[in-house]
């Protein structure tokens, strides 16, 4: 029974169910968001969840990637990611519920109420500095520092990973060639976090939790920081072994295990599939379909898109800040579509022009 | 938030919350401090400090005897008195003491004036200087700087004489004191010992309290960075590095932080354990004057492990097994480091680390370091260096036979038996098996034939159709050279006697098959040791024919250039004569094969011979394949199946790698096919592949851990092919190493020595081996590749016994035989001898109650080489064989009794086996190489073995010169002319044969100190306590006059003589090098004072003949002005005295002694040439000391001197050094008038 359970979850934390299945659990959360945020259903699925850790902890392998020097803080932060999502999410049911209702938000409330900076800011933080200080010290004589062996060029340890926090860039790296998963996307995303102030200037949310005022706007975030971060993170941590092989929680780390990897660019796609000819020679006519799906996808488009689905949204932002906007959101979306494009037809690059190391 | 005022927190509420973080935050910061303080190591510290004190406590006790206390007291005593009488004179004293002061001050005075006269003039002259260069007047101011100079030298004087005064004034307080303290110095002498524990315990445990309040301090949490006397111990390697892959950094220690008695001694009592006991070998590592000091060495450059790691589970421990795994585990939490690659060595496996510095000296270690030395052996004698690449390894040469002329050798038939399972020919072979192994296991399907549209093929088709086709393609690379017939008749009769005293059976051995009994002993002769050189013999002529034999008798190295085994340069008819006993077989023993071998082709399977092409040539093409099948390809015409297989079986050929091993004509330059092993010792593990059988429970083995290494090499040498159990792998790709049937033992050894072969993190410090150790090390290997020892005895055995004081004794010594047997019984062990000598008992119905000995090298308790000693058989304790040798009694065995025929057709076991000789009156008599048949059953023991046996080599690098040795190894000449031993003719690789040479000489010289020694104790006190302090020649090793003085001088009266400790003497009879550097050369001054004299030791150079030199004639001829020239002399003195020419051959004339070659000698015309001076001398003096129970008679022992009608008024010693210059100069005498 219990390894007939072990080898469900094993399957099910295979990239593509393990991805999908984080994708439909956020967008059921948020769907149903005022079910998920109710305090008895969240301790029932906090009980389940602690349940089911408590009865994984024994096995061998799960003990042994949760109880790694390492990890041990990261599924201590998984708990907090999961507290405040809920503690957000459940703040904004109520206030929609208050807006619904005419009252105040509960921010509003407490924001009538004036406080001083001694007690009850300063001296609230000293304790808490003493607070961490304390954990600080507890976790670092209590769990001694991970050293792994002297490093080396010529023998890289298996699997060679990121610190916890680049782990899902990392991830991208599967998908994409190293130019883009290493320096385009990551200055996209801090270039996108600092535009964000001049791209959004609704002024609905400030300073309090909503979702029904913003759900574009949260739900935006939440996929992109739930799902293709925080879920990356977590797949990089615990389910990605020797050779970046997948590997489930209750599954033998086996250095020897083998994934296919006979992945096919666009161009042999055209060519040689559809069109049943080898491909042509010059690189520029060899690579024309995946030039013209890229320009299709950044110049037809957004449009496109403005012209349809984010017509309001065009219509407030202005042309300026929705091109830009909708710029971020396609290489944003660029992400996911890739990963689907890889697990479902083994799809390498769109461009690929391994001549001048120029891959898409 | 009802009372919560005008805050938003509660104040007071906020406070018990800072009030619980701050007592958090001290709580834990203490814990820190604590953890930080309290480590593991600090605890074995402490206890070793607490058992120190206590071992130097006892120590301390042990010294200080009632005696020692009397004399201590006594000291004291004196002390006091002397003290009193300074007292009794104190005004004086004070006087003197006051004048002293006072002289002092003036000295004082004086002294700085001197100075600042010095100083002043140095000033003048610079101003002076300068002065004179700036006027241009080179004599200005001359007044001042002569002023100033005068100043300098009055000064000068002054201080002189008040120094002087000074001094009377010092030398005055001295007499007054000087009782007191000289006694004060005769009282720190005799305690010294007494006193440096006292102070070691009043550092262990200080008697003030404030000092143990310091050291508390000291320690205490918090404060201990400053001075901790529990602390951190490193050793910091300069020479020696740790690999960080970017760099190389200096290696650093820290092990004897809890290892605190590591290089101690006296820490080994039961209850003394790790981590607080002393190194097993001190004598050789770790302390101070052993050849690896810690202080150079440390501990993890053989030890392995995380050398920097302060606690038990960093330090990657390593248990010995399972057992000790799991009680670490729950003692100490232990785990293996995963991250560090050199876990320590489990102690089976230590020796490994010696390779790293030994490689040019491996087998100079292999006492220290048998297991290692031994799988460096073992790699060399199963060719492992062939298949696998090491870098250093000293030789290249194929292990196996050559295959150019196999077709010659034996039949198809035979070959393919053969390499299906060399082992059912030949039980003890160290070819490998190669087919029918586990990973092509008999009824596993290897492949679907025809691209899956054929038949399955099975392992036993598969590899009997490779096997077929193996053979066919090394047939066809084969010249057939037809073999010219035998050109003489053999018979075999006289071949069984030839085969046996030759020299055949020194390397070969007749072993009855496993499960078969011996049919005579002696020709089995145990199946172990020199005679496991070559092949086993029986049943090879079922293999090869008579022509064959004959010729690789005759000349094996025109069928095998690089074979070992030598030429004996046997006359045709001898063997002619060996043929024929071997092909012929009278006695069965070389036409018997083991059950279950037969003769026969290996069935071939057309399906599975088309298939295995198909795999070997996949890159020619699918439809080229078939078309070759068809016939297609007139190049390659497949579908004759006897090409097929000849190209089939050379793709296995390569494939399997046989050519590694074997020379195969146009396989010559093909790459070995095993992995390089020059650094596998630091491959780390995630680099090899445990494939499925590692999780397995193997035939017994245990399943493998996944973290070591040796575990798995362990398994690859047991179970080569065992890693492909179960995995899904095509033909081609399976594992090839074939099976070598190694023992557990030997897995280990070769597994111990692959082990060792690391990446060097030693290169400065390396083992550098001196001109002489290098070619003691390249000797050894030789001795061994030759099989020296199996004819020569190298090291004489060893007898145990207890004396009629209970001592236990142990000498070098051989049994002498019983009364009513002619050979000496067995020296193989006490247990060999015990059931030696009760088959005596039992055959001549008498009971044996006492055991003799001759004593081989003189053992002073016991006597002088040569004697006689006889033991209780019960006092007997232990016997070690000689090392070498054991020729010696299948030769002598056959001149007693002949050689052992056997009757395969007897019924009775007891009548199987009779002894015959070639004698064809069957009388027993033995054909001498005159070809004189003479019997030799009534004759002793000792002559038999001195004329007919190979000589024994112990001191031989003494007794030879260099280069004459170095010409009779590349060039043997008959020296001793009746031996039918044959010396061969071997071939040397480079520099062997004169290595060989260094290695005896080198050995003579290393061991010559401790002879001396040894000797010199009983020849002196013989001669001392005989009365003849002044007789010079009575100093020589021969005191055969003295026989009946007993009594050496004992360890201490030598000591005390020389003026050097006891334990220096004891040092140097035992051969320590050490000791032998502190105290030989006053050890040899006073032997030579009293008269004691013994030549050497040898350069282990050249030595030039100083007796041939003009100057040597010359002052000879002087001396001797009242008689003939000094050569002529001693012609005279030899043939008319004792008569040389009696026994020894000259010049190749035999001796007048012709009727029996018993007790014939050396051709004495070679002696210039051949013999070292020194060694003639002391052979002239006393043969029996030199050569126990040679036959050669001591000439010059008379009392009074004889032969003085030839030499008048000469006494020994003059008669010897005349016969020396004739000796030496024998090619310069003129024929002796009658």
């Amino acid at each position: 029974m219990g390894s007939f359970i072990k080898g469900l979850v094993d399957q099910i934390a295979a990239p593509i169910p393990y991805t999908v299945g984080c994708a439909a659990a956020l967008f059921l959360v948020l769907r149903f968001r005022k079910l998920a945020t109710n305090p008895i259903v969240f301790g029932v699925a906090v009980f389940l969840g602690t349940a089911l850790f408590v009865l994984a902890f024994p096995d061998e392998n799960f003990n042994k990637i949760v109880t790694k020097g390492d990890n041990i803080p990261i599924v201590g932060m998984l708990g907090g990611v999961i507290f405040f999502t809920w503690l957000g999410l459940r703040r904004a049911v109520i206030n929609d519920e208050r807006t619904r209702k005419g009252e105040a938000t509960l921010e509003a409330e407490l924001a009538k109420q004036k406080v001083f900076v001694w007690p009850d800011l300063v001296y609230t933080e000293l304790i808490c500095l003493v607070l961490f200080t304390v954990l600080l010290i507890v976790w670092s004589v209590g769990i001694p520092a991970p050293l792994e062996e002297p490093a080396s060029q010529a023998r890289t340890p298996n699997p060679s990973k990121a610190p916890w926090y680049f782990l899902g860039l990392q991830e991208l790296l599967v998908y994409f060639d190293p130019w883009i998963a290493g320096v385009l996307l990551p200055s996209f995303i801090i270039v996108g976090l600092m535009a964000v102030p001049y791209l959004d200037k609704n002024p609905k949310g400030n300073g309090y939790y909503t979702f029904d005022e913003r759900p574009f706007a949260v739900s935006f975030f939440c996929t992109g920081f739930l799902l293709l971060w925080v879920s990356l993170v977590i797949m990089g941590t615990f389910l990605r072994g020797p050779n970046w092989s997948f590997f489930g929680p209750f599954e033998y780390w086996d250095i020897h295990k083998l994934e296919p990897a006979v992945n096919v660019n666009l161009s042999e796609y055209f060519w040689i599939s559809w069109l049943g000819r080898p491909r042509p020679e010059g690189i520029l006519m060899r690579e024309l379909p995946g030039i013209v799906a890229l320009v299709a996808w950044f110049v037809v488009l957004p449009p496109l898109l403005g012209k349809t689905i984010f017509k309001r949204m065009a219509e407030t932002m202005g042309p300026a800040r929705f091109n830009v906007m909708i710029h971020l959101f396609l290489w944003f979306c660029l992400v996911p579509t890739k990963m689907i494009l890889r697990w479902t037809v083994n799809l390498k690059y769109v461009i690929g022009i391994p001549e001048f190391f120029f891959n898409v | 938030m009802a009372d919560q005022g005008d805050n938003h927190y509660f104040t007071p509420t906020l406070n018990k919350w800072f009030l619980f973080s701050s007592l958090a935050f001290l709580v834990t910061s203490l814990w820190m401090m604590v953890a930080d303080w309290n480590r593991p190591w600090k605890d074995y510290q402490r206890e070793f400090r607490v058992r120190d004190l206590e071992k130097v406590r006892a120590t301390l006790d042990a010294l200080e005897t009632p005696e020692a206390r009397q004399g201590e007291a006594a000291l004291k005593t004196a002390v006091d008195a002397a003290r009193a009488d300074v007292a009794a004179r104190q005004s004086e004293l004070e006087k003197a003491r006051a004048e002293e002061f006072a002289v002092k001050g003036e000295l004082y005075v004086k002294d700085q004036a001197a100075k600042f006269a010095k100083a002043d003039y140095d000033w003048t002259r610079y101003q002076v200087e300068e002065h004179r260069r700036a006027i241009g007047d080179l004599n200005a101011e001359q007044d001042k700087l002569d002023k100033a100079s005068d100043q300098v030298a009055a000064t000068a004087l002054a201080k002189e004489e008040t120094e002087a005064k000074y001094k009377a004034a010092q030398a005055r307080t001295e007499a007054i004191l000087g009782r007191a303290t000289a006694a004060d110095k005769a009282l720190a002498a005799g305690t010294r010992d007494q006193e440096r524990l006292r102070k070691r315990v009043e550092q262990l445990a200080p008697s003030d309290k404030a000092v143990v309040l310091a050291n508390g301090l000291r320690d205490a949490p918090g404060l201990d960075f400053i001075g901790p006397i529990l602390k951190v111990q490193k050793i910091v390697l300069d020479k020696l590095t740790f690999e960080l892959n970017f760099t190389k950094t200096t290696r650093v220690d820290m092990c004897t932080s809890c290892h605190m008695a590591s290089d101690r001694e006296g820490w080994t009592a039961d209850n003394d354990l790790e981590p607080l006991r002393s190194h097993p070998r001190l004598d050789l590592y770790l302390s101070g004057n052993s050849p690896h000091p810690q202080k150079d060495f440390g501990c993890t450059i053989c030890h392995r492990g995380a050398g920097e790691a302060l606690d038990f589970v960093r330090a990657d421990h390593r248990p010995s097994g399972v057992q000790e795994e799991e009680s670490w585990h729950e003692e100490y939490g232990w785990h293996k480091q995963h991250h560090w690659d050199y876990p320590m060595l489990q102690d089976a496996f230590v020796e490994a680390s010696c390779v790293q510095c030994h490689k040019t000296s491996m087998e100079l270690i292999a006492d220290e370091a048998p297991k290692v030395t031994e799988g460096y052996q073992l790699f060399e004698k199963y060719g492992c260096y062939a298949c696998h690449k090491v870098d250093w390894f000293p030789t290249s040469r194929k292990p196996g036979p050559s295959l150019k002329g196999i077709a010659s050798k034996v039949r198809p038939d035979w070959i393919s038996a053969w390499v299906s399972n060399p082992k059912a020919f030949r039980p003890t072979t160290w070819m490998p098996q190669i087919f029918h192994l586990e990973n092509f296991a008999p009824n596993e399907p290897i492949a679907k034939s025809n691209y899956g549209q054929g038949p399955e093929i099975l392992g036993a088709a598969w590899n009997d159709t490779a096997v077929a086709a193996v053979t066919a393609f090394v047939l066809s690379r084969s010249a057939a050279k037809p073999l010219p017939p035998v050109p003489v008749e053999g018979h075999a009769d006289r071949g069984r006697e030839v085969f046996r005293v030759s020299g055949c059976l020194a390397c070969h051995n007749l072993a009855p098959y496993p499960g078969t009994e011996a049919k005579t002993e002696d020709l089995a002769f145990a199946k172990e040791g020199t005679n496991e050189h070559g092949p086993d013999l029986r049943g090879v002529a079922s293999k090869v024919n008579r022509e064959w034999l004959y010729a690789w008798i005759k000349d094996p190295k025109s069928y095998w250039p690089q074979t070992r085994m030598p030429n004996l340069r046997l006359s045709d008819q001898d063997a002619a004569d060996i043929a024929a006993y071997m092909v012929d077989d009278p006695d069965g023993y070389f036409h018997e094969v083991p059950a279950g071998w037969a003769e026969k082709a290996s069935p071939l399977d057309l399906e599975a011979l088309r298939e295995q092409a198909r795999w070997y040539f996949n890159k020619v093409g699918r439809g080229e394949i078939e078309r070759r099948f068809q016939g297609g390809n007139p190049e390659h015409r497949w579908d004759d199946v006897e090409t097929l297989k000849v190209a089939v079986g050379q793709q296995l050929v390569m494939n399997q790698g046989c050519f590694s091993c074997h020379e195969i004509e146009g396989l010559e330059n093909e790459m070995p096919i095993g992995t390089e092993l020059s650094n596998w010792g630091s491959k780390t593990v995630d680099k090899l592949d445990f494939g499925f059988a590692g999780y397995k429970d193997l035939g017994g083995r245990p399943k493998l851990d996944h973290e070591y290494r040796e575990g798995w090499l362990m398994r690859k040498l047991h179970a080569p092919r065992s890693f492909d159990l179960e995995k899904i792998k095509n033909p081609k790709e399976k594992l090839r190493m074939p099976y070598f049937a190694f023992t557990d033992e030997q897995v280990e050894a070769i597994a111990t020595f692959v082990v060792g072969l690391v990446d060097d993190e030693v290169q400065r410090a390396r083992m550098n081996p001196s001109a002489e150790e290098h070619a003691m090390d390249v000797g050894l290997r030789a001795i061994r590749q030759k099989n020296c020892a199996a004819c020569h005895v190298l090291e004489p055995g060893q007898v145990v016994f207890r004396d009629e004081e209970g001592v236990e004794r142990t000498v070098t010594a051989e049994l002498t035989p019983l009364e009513s047997a002619k050979m000496p019984p067995t020296m193989r062990g006490i247990g060999a001898l015990e059931t030696w000598i009760a088959g005596y008992e039992k055959e001549n119905d008498e009971e044996v109650e006492e055991i003799g000995l001759r004593l081989l090298a003189a053992s002073p308790e016991v006597g002088l080489p040569g004697e006689n000693v006889t033991v209780p058989r019960k006092d007997v304790l232990a016997v070690l064989p000689p090392n070498g040798g054991r020729f010696v009694d299948v030769v002598t065995d056959y001149y007693f009794h002949g050689a052992p025929r056997f009757d395969p057709e007897a019924t009775d076991p007891e009548e199987a086996v009779t002894s015959v000789t070639a004698d064809p009156d069957g009388e027993g008599r033995v054909e001498d190489v005159d070809g004189v048949f003479r019997g030799y059953t009534e004759e002793p023991f000792d002559k038999v073995r001195w004329t007919f046996a190979p000589p024994v080599l112990v001191d031989e690098g003494g007794k030879l010169q260099r280069n004459w040795f170095f010409g009779f190894l590349t060039d043997p000449v008959p020296l001793r002319r009746q031996i039918r031993v044959r010396m061969p003719t071997f071939h040397f690789e480079h520099d062997e044969a004169g290595a060989i040479a260094d290695y005896f000489a080198n050995a003579s010289a290393r061991a010559w100190p401790s002879r001396y020694a040894r000797r010199m104790r009983v020849a002196l006190g013989m001669k001392l306590k005989a009365g003849h302090e002044n007789d010079p020649e009575r100093a020589w090793p021969q005191v055969t006059l003295l026989r009946e003085q007993s009594g050496a001088l004992s360890v201490e009266e030598v000591a005390a003589g020389a003026g050097i400790d006891p334990k220096v003497v004891r040092g140097i009879e035992r051969g320590s090098q050490a000791d032998i550097d502190a105290g030989f050369a006053k050890l040899h001054a006073f032997g030579a004072s009293r008269g004691f004299r013994m030549n050497g030791p040898v350069d282990p150079a050249y030595e030039a003949v100083h007796r041939r030199t003009p100057s040597h004639l010359e002052s000879r001829t002087k001396e001797l002005a009242a008689h003939d020239t000094p050569i002529s002399l001693g012609q005279a003195v030899g043939i008319r005295g004792p008569n040389c020419y009696q026994c020894h051959w000259h010049q190749g004339e035999p001796p007048d002694q012709k009727d029996s070659p018993l007790s014939w000698g050396p051709d004495l015309y070679l002696t210039h040439e051949r013999l070292r001076e020194p060694w003639v001398e002391d052979w002239l003096w006393s043969p029996g000391i030199v050569y126990p129970g040679t036959s050669m008679p001591g000439n010059f022992q008379g009392d009074p001197p004889q032969y003085q009608n030839v030499y008048p008024e000469s006494s020994n010693e003059q008669q010897i050094q005349s016969v020396l210059d004739w000796l030496f100069n024998m090619d310069r005498a003129s024929p002796l008038a009658q």
